[in-house]
């Protein structure tokens, strides 16, 4: 399959939440929520700590179950899948980069990266192809330098890369240039919000830090529970 | 009120924090084991001092009070203690004849048994069964009862005896039963001192101690950070001590609790023979110390308790270690491996090179310390190898897509010092346990020399020693004349008085037929032989049987091997019995004759040097409780090693989670945990029966009575493979636990 550069096709909705609801004892956390994200769309989400940003990006990964309302990715529900089909349909829609990267420091990037989709059921051949692809496009030097030999930057490139292997519709970062300095979080932030374009996928990005969620097509600020949109023009910074 | 209900929180916290603490499962197992290892070797104490308190305490009531002790009290009974042997064991009989049916019964007998009948112990009636020799004391009329026996697995008997084996003459008066010490029969006199025993329950108790410090500190960083936070938060060593009380309090006294349980179901049940040794624990015994097994519990979970509150503290004030530090102990791995070869072939080599009369010390120093370093290095060698293997299987993944080889393979080839920390308690197990059990099982000289005898001359001689005083012709005679037809007799004498300074020479006399049995010339009259004899069998016979200067030779004369009358002056010293042709006698049925025939104790037969044999296989069995002690304590240390190092694995399956989680997939941990923790187990459960074999080959020796046992070696390292299963079982399982628990956020 042909990776990379797709058109954006804006009119294909990858993620829907509605009406999502979710409290933690007394304290309502999600009161209502709703967010649709289309296919080369990129979404950023701030808040105040305690807002319950990572509670929605949980909500969205399937990893925790909402008191009510309903999440599609790519066209299914989520609240109504349980186990293997959830796995399955999270593994082949949804790609995250975490805030620390989440690699393993022994394996070179290209295994790193082969990893996630030999996890996902993909042959072997296969993976280390689509893993050398990505690295080549995100220019991670991918020789058989252990991933803890690199630099910050192309260790969250090469997880960013990791979690387009398997060609997901919807990609979420889950303060992805938290441990990151000035500039090379620009640099990943660039890369990451570039993804979108190049790829097709629906991005949503959890962060605190306002200049990341600048570069989004649409920040929403997570207030009370609820969503609320902070700028209707794309925040696209240089 | 309010501090009673602060302290049940902070139990709480604990117990909540130790809950879902990294690990926090394998290390709740680890103190479980770890108290139930230290309980079970304080039981293990207790049931020493049990046991020989009991052993001792019987053994008094039944030892013979003797006229000589008491002139002024009646006799009861006459009798003679003494010993019999069979499968290489020695025990004791007690023959003895009451005076009236109404004589007062030791303990354990219900009634006098007439002559020619005989009471056993019931481990002695079951041995003489399986030997084929029920009857060996005449008619059995009932067993003696546990009151009598120094312990249930005790060979003893009370025989009376016939009066052809009867002589009052030569029998001690009895007067009654019971002494304030343990006398000179029975078990007492056979069992290894108490200290010995004692001393030899280190190897279990040191072992669970290890396993303790490595429970108490397993995810030791987490508690530290939180040990720091409680103190900033102005919490004291009160505070910490609750919590961590909190978080093992609950483990580890579920472990005391399981430890005493073998001790106490053999105290609440009955007798139970020990796996291996044989030996039989008295139930009734370990009743009566029913408190020290309770107190044992009690010092098991209070020890351990303690230890993880110190080791708690003392953790706190731990220095990370630098990078440098652990690129230097890679690179010390690998040149432990380089050495690991070479030390084998040294070890093995080097010693046999050196004259062993001029340099035995140091051939044993320069051995035992080669075994040491093959020790240290042995887990070198095997981390370094599987790093190579970790290599190719990261690289095989490009074929077969295995995401777990590719993790495992990865990590394996990264950390070989991780991997030597693993399997460094298996290799040194199986070398240690080899090295305990050839060290316990060596013979002396003499009954090498008897080892070496019996191998080449087997039972077609044996030897009959005489008590001169003690026998008559007519009754010698008898008794020769009912040996297994065709077994011939040759007198063995010494002649020359010292006393008149006469050289001490020895004397073979027997029939013709006799004397050609060993290859001996016939001839009238006695002629003298020296130099060297080329018979093999004579030739050993001689080394048992002649006195005097090894080149003065040995005189034989063909006549009746027995004088006229048997006095002290003209008995011969000894007879010796041979079969006419290549196979054996019968043993059995010529000592069941000897019993029989003649009175008790003037004669026994036997093979050349059997009671040097018997002493040295008494120190074997001796030898094989360290080895019985040694093997779960060595299993032990393995565990905890293993234990020590899931944690680490723990770690590499963290980086993982993420990725199994999103994908859904657990089978990575089963197959990254194969290839972290069984494989590299495994393997050096392999590498270390092949070192133990090879460092043990220098040590064998079976004229001393020295191989290795294959049971042992085997039957630990099928221990080892078990424990290698647990490992991966419980990695792959704890890793899964925590996957499941990882979210991408709260770290």
């Amino acid at each position: 399959m042909e990776r990379g550069h797709h058109g954006p096709s804006r009119d294909v909705s990858v993620l829907s939440v509605r009406g999502l609801t979710h409290s933690i004892g007394d304290r309502v956390l999600l009161q209502g929520v709703g967010l649709d994200v289309a296919a080369g769309e990129s979404v950023a989400v701030t808040g105040p700590s305690g807002s319950g940003k990572s509670t929605l990006l949980g909500c969205v990964l399937g990893l925790v179950r909402p008191d009510a309302g309903g999440i599609e990715v790519a066209g299914a529900d989520l609240t109504r899948m349980r186990g293997r089909t959830l796995e399955r349909h999270r593994s082949r829609n949804i790609g995250v980069v975490f805030q620390f990267g989440e690699l393993l420091p022994e394996l070179t990037p290209a295994e790193n990266v082969a990893l996630a989709a030999l996890l996902a059921g993909v042959g072997a051949d296969e993976a280390y192809r689509r893993a050398g692809e990505l690295l080549d496009e995100l220019r991670v030097p991918h020789g058989q330098t252990p991933t803890a030999h690199l630099s910050g930057g192309e260790r969250q490139r090469t997880a960013v890369a990791r979690a387009l292997v398997n060609e997901p519709k919807l990609l979420l970062a889950d303060e992805p240039t938290g441990a990151l300095d000035e500039r090379t979080r620009d640099s990943v932030a660039d890369l990451l919000f570039s993804v979108p374009g190049r790829w097709g996928c629906g991005l949503v990005v959890v962060t605190h830090d306002l200049t990341v969620a600048a570069r989004a097509d649409r920040r929403l600020d997570l207030r009370g529970g609820r969503l609320v949109t902070v700028g209707d023009e794309p925040g696209v910074t240089g | 009120m309010r501090r009673s209900s602060l302290l049940v929180q902070l139990l709480r916290i604990g117990r909540a924090a130790g809950r879902r603490a990294e690990g926090g499962r394998v290390r709740r197992t680890a103190l479980l084991l770890a108290a139930a290892a230290l309980a079970f070797a304080g039981t293990a104490e207790v049931a020493v001092y049990a046991s020989y308190d009991g052993m001792e305490e019987r053994s008094a009531e039944r030892a013979l009070q003797l006229k000589d002790e008491f002139p002024g009290r009646t006799t009861v009974a006459h009798a003679v203690d003494g010993f019999d042997t069979l499968g290489g064991r020695q025990y004791s009989v007690v023959y003895i004849r009451p005076e009236s049916p109404d004589s007062p019964l030791p303990p354990g007998l219900s009634s006098w048994p007439e002559p020619g009948q005989a009471f056993l112990s019931p481990a002695l009636r079951t041995a003489l069964t399986e030997a084929g020799e029920p009857r060996r004391y005449g008619t059995v009329v009932g067993t003696i009862a546990g009151a009598g026996l120094a312990g249930p697995g005790e060979r003893y008997a009370y025989v009376n005896p016939t009066d052809r084996q009867y002589d009052a003459d030569k029998t001690y008066e009895v007067v009654g039963f019971g002494s304030r010490s343990p006398g000179s029969s029975g078990d007492w006199i056979f069992v290894a001192p108490r200290q010995r025993l004692q001393t030899a329950l280190y190897l279990l108790l040191v072992p669970a101690l290890v396993l303790t410090v490595v429970a108490a500190r397993m995810g030791s960083a987490a508690r530290d950070r939180r040990t720091a936070l409680i103190s900033a938060l102005g919490g004291g060593w009160p505070q910490r001590l609750w919590l961590n009380l909190g978080e093992s309090a609950a483990p580890v006294l579920a472990g005391a609790l399981l430890g005493t349980l073998p001790a106490a179901a053999v105290a609440l049940t009955g007798d139970v023979t020990l796996p291996w040794i044989g030996y039989r624990l008295s139930s009734d015994d370990l009743a009566h110390w029913w408190p020290g097994l309770a107190a044992s519990a009690a010092a098991a979970a209070g020890a351990v308790l303690l230890l993880v509150c110190l080791l708690h503290r003392a953790a706190s004030r731990a220095k990370a270690r630098s990078v440098r530090l652990t690129a230097r102990r890679e690179q010390m791995v690998r040149w432990g491996a380089m050495a690991c070869p070479l030390l084998v072939f040294a070890t093995v080599w080097v010693p046999g090179l050196l004259d062993v009369t001029r340099h035995s010390q140091l051939r044993s120093t320069l051995y035992l310390t080669g075994v040491a370093l093959v020790m240290v290095t042995l887990p070198c060698a095997v981390a370094v190898g599987a790093a190579a293997a970790g290599s190719a299987l990261a690289r095989s993944v490009r074929r077969n897509g295995s995401a777990g080889a590719l993790v495992a393979g990865r990590h394996t080839a990264a950390h070989p010092a991780v991997t030597a920390r693993l399997v460094a308690g298996v290799c040194i197990a199986l070398v240690l346990i080899s090295q305990l059990q050839l060290k316990n099982t060596q013979y002396g000289a003499t009954a090498q020399a008897a080892a070496a005898t019996l191998r080449t001359v087997g039972t077609r001689v044996l030897v009959m020693d005489l008590k001169q005083d003690r026998l008559t012709r007519e009754q010698l005679d008898s008794a020769l004349g009912k040996l297994p037809a065709g077994t011939r007799t040759l007198a063995v004498y010494q002649d020359g008085d010292p006393e008149k300074g006469e050289l001490p020479t020895t004397r073979l006399q027997g029939s013709c037929a006799s004397l050609k049995t060993l290859s001996l010339r016939c001839g009238t009259g006695t002629h003298k032989v020296s130099g060297p004899v080329g018979d093999t069998t004579l030739n050993t016979v001689l080394g048992w049987v002649t006195v005097g200067p090894a080149d003065a030779g040995f005189t034989v004369r063909q006549a009746d091997p027995l004088p006229a009358r048997l006095t002290e002056r003209t008995a011969p010293e000894s007879l010796l019995l041979l079969a006419p042709g290549r196979s054996g006698l019968d043993q059995a049925a010529i000592q069941q004759t000897v019993r029989t025939e003649l009175p008790i104790g003037s004669a026994q037969v036997g093979t050349f040097g059997e009671t040097w044999l018997l002493g040295a296989n008494l120190s074997a069995a001796h030898g094989r409780w360290v080895v019985f002690l040694g093997v779960p304590g060595v299993l032990l240390i393995a565990l905890a090693a293993a234990l020590a190092n899931l944690a680490e694995f723990l770690r590499l399956s963290r980086s993982v989670a993420p990725l199994s989680v999103l994908t859904g997939r657990r089978r990575v941990f089963w197959t990254s945990a194969a290839w972290s923790l069984l494989a590299p187990l495994l393997a050096a459960v392999a590498a270390g029966c092949v070192a133990a074999v090879w460092l043990a080959s220098p040590q064998e020796n079976p004229d001393q009575g020295i191989s290795l046992s294959g049971s042992l070696l085997w039957g630990t390292a099928a221990g080892l493979a078990a424990l290698s299963l647990v490992a991966w079982a419980w990695g792959a399982r704890s890793a899964i636990a925590q996957a499941t628990r990882w979210r991408p956020y709260g770290e």
